[in-house]
């Protein structure tokens, strides 16, 4: 049941893609309404991407924005619609690696922010328990390297980034960035262990 | 295929994306994009297309009876709108009034709709029965107005 749950995981953050395409192509045809259709469905992923690199969330909702406008004026030079998603979001990885950077905004009150936010479908209890797993999960994953917590994000909301870049990102060889992947996902199992952290 | 230790003898072996996929949902909860953004950014873009003047806005907030109505005023150089949001039963229902904007077309985009109408001799618009969520007005350079060189787009605000 595990499998056919996760199979229906995987195959919608497939689909995301293969509409976002749609959307574009609708756009690019002349249905102004594909790029709205296509902002709302891709913001969440790019914000997700942008925050990867530590940044606060005023700078975070600048990045994402600005990775919006460079796609409207770039529009003719994405040749394929196939290619949007990854067009936008080497985009805004680029932008979010420059801005880090540049200064140094990483959010310290990061921790802190995080006992909001119910969930309002669940259960009382079952909605404790998941959050209860989660800010365990949150506070391990901030005790990881900087660059695993990095390579973590990106990869878990893209689908095949180009390592290419996130290699130049992480300062290390495309052929380390698997191993790494490996090595980040084994530290954090170790900080967990003896916890049931997988049941969502 | 989840943690599957090997049969108690080997090591054990995990599944990279199911965990990778675990992480993802935990960033979901406690670090969701900020309410209304993808909003504010298709206003952004929209701005920038029409290479559009944004209006300056301000809001009062009063009571008509029972009913909670909101007045807003938008300004910009070239129009000044004024508009009264109110509820029409599981409706909302926009009265506006736009400033020597006689026969000026409206058009109000919400969700992924699009209502248009245009302002009586007076300046006057009403749309009704529309639906709940954010809202933006666009008033596009008419005949009825030749001194509107370019398009005016309000902030995105909830109806």
């Amino acid at each position: 049941m595990a499998d056919a749950v996760t199979a229906a995981g995987r195959e919608a953050e497939r689909r995301v893609w293969t509409d976002a395409a749609a959307d574009f192509a609708a756009y690019r045809t002349g249905d102004r309404d594909g790029l709205d259709r296509l902002v709302h469905r891709l913001t969440p992923v790019l914000w997700h991407v942008v925050r990867a690199y530590g940044l606060d969330a005023a700078t975070a909702e600048d990045v994402v924005q600005s990775t919006w406008l460079a796609l409207m004026r770039n529009a003719d030079r994405v040749s394929d619609p196939q290619a949007v998603g990854r067009w936008l979001t080497v985009t805004a990885r680029r932008e979010a690696w420059r801005v880090a950077k540049q200064a140094s905004r990483i959010d310290p009150a990061d921790e802190e922010q995080l006992d909001v936010r119910p969930d309002t479908a669940e259960e009382p209890e079952a909605a404790a328990v998941r959050q209860a797993r989660d800010q365990a999960l949150w506070q391990a994953v901030a005790a990881l390297p900087e660059r695993c917590q990095r390579l973590l994000r990106v990869l878990a909301f893209v689908d095949r980034p180009s390592y290419t870049e996130l290699s130049a990102e992480l300062g290390m060889p495309v052929g380390g960035i698997g191993p790494t992947r490996g090595r980040c996902l084994d530290k954090l199992r170790a900080m967990l262990a003896g916890m049931d952290w997988r049941t969502a | 295929m989840s943690a599957t230790d090997g049969g108690g003898t080997g090591p054990a072996t995990f599944d990279d994306d199911a965990d990778l996929r675990v992480l993802r949902g935990m960033w979901e909860r406690l670090d969701p994009p900020p309410t209304g953004l993808s909003t504010r950014i298709c206003v952004a873009l929209q701005v920038e297309e029409l290479e559009a003047e944004l209006f300056e806005m301000d809001e009062l907030v009063g009571a008509r009876g029972e009913e909670r109505v909101r007045t807003i005023t938008f300004s910009s150089t070239s129009l000044v709108v004024m508009i009264t949001i109110s509820d029409d039963g599981p409706h909302a229902r926009v009265d506006g009034w736009i400033d020597e904007g006689g026969g000026l077309p409206v058009e109000l985009r919400i969700e992924d709709d699009v209502h248009r109408t245009e302002a009586d001799e007076h300046g006057r618009f009403v749309l009704d029965r529309l639906p709940h969520g954010m809202a933006q007005l666009v008033f596009h350079p008419s005949p009825a107005r030749p001194t509107m060189r370019q398009s005016v787009v309000t902030p995105a605000i909830q109806i």
